[in-house]
């Protein structure tokens, strides 16, 4: 891993850099937690998974249990802490990967930022658009 | 030990980088889809994921491979940050921590391998 990448790594120099290394820990730590969520979402497409060789009523038993409120709420917190994940994700690319050039021109971390977050909505909207077209 | 550690750390983090891109770019659709959707009869059809679609996409090679590449990697994915977390709390002794975490994402993939292999 980058030593820009390693959230544990010791600040620079200073008391900015302490604060900006505090500040730095708090959001590593926030990514470490969402990461459970990426975890429980996982299990719960094994267990499905798990379900489906088991025979249709099983399959619809657990497609019941997603219709619950307590998986719809689930599935609504998991969705926004994804969508979060898109953006900490390429930003903390932006600052861990090597200088990108386009056309000669080195990409601001701000502009690697703006293009992780378009690919990653054309791929969202790709995947839904591809399931409702094969499903439809 | 030592060794070891050089060996499969670039593997371990090469697996959390390819997590965590699956995870961003294809993540919120599928959480969507799976969890709010298809549950609520938003957008797509009441039988998206009914007994014979979802059969018949995990038989199809694309549908086996993109169902292990989600499970599996989001598995690995989880388990890097999980070990980091568990560490930065101060649980000692990241021997075992790296244990715990690493078995669950590897039986999981194993697991997840058998019963692909199973439907198809």
């Amino acid at each position: 891993m980058s030593r820009a990448n390693d959230c544990r790594r010791p600040t620079q120099d200073g008391q900015k850099d302490l604060s900006e290394g505090l500040s730095l820990r708090i959001r590593c730590g926030l990514h470490d937690t969402a990461a459970l969520f990426v975890f429980v979402y996982a299990m719960t497409l094994l267990v499905g998974l798990i379900r489906l060789t088991q025979g249709e009523a099983a399959w619809n038993g657990w497609l019941a249990a997603l219709h619950t409120p307590f998986s719809v709420g689930f599935h609504l917190i998991s969705l926004s802490i994804f969508l979060w994940h898109i953006h900490s994700w390429f930003s903390v690319g932006a600052r861990a990967l090597p200088p990108i050039r386009l056309h000669g021109k080195a990409l601001s971390p701000a502009s690697i930022v703006m293009r992780g977050l378009v690919t990653a909505l054309v791929a969202g909207v790709g995947l839904i658009a591809l399931i409702w077209r094969a499903a439809a | 030990m030592r060794t070891h550690e050089c060996f499969d750390a670039p593997i371990l983090s090469g697996l959390f980088c390819v997590g965590g891109m699956l995870s961003a770019l294809f993540g919120p659709a599928l959480v969507f889809v799976t969890g709010v959707a298809v549950p609520l009869g938003l957008l797509l059809p009441e039988d998206t994921m009914s007994y014979p679609n979802m059969l018949a996409f995990i038989q199809s090679g694309l549908g086996r491979a993109f169902v292990f590449s989600v499970i599996s990697l989001f598995l690995w994915h989880a388990a890097y940050r999980f070990r980091r977390l568990l560490n930065d709390a101060g649980i000692s002794g990241d021997f075992w921590v790296k244990r715990f975490c690493y078995r669950i994402a590897g039986g999981g993939t194993v697991v997840c391998a058998l019963l692909l292999l199973q439907l198809s």
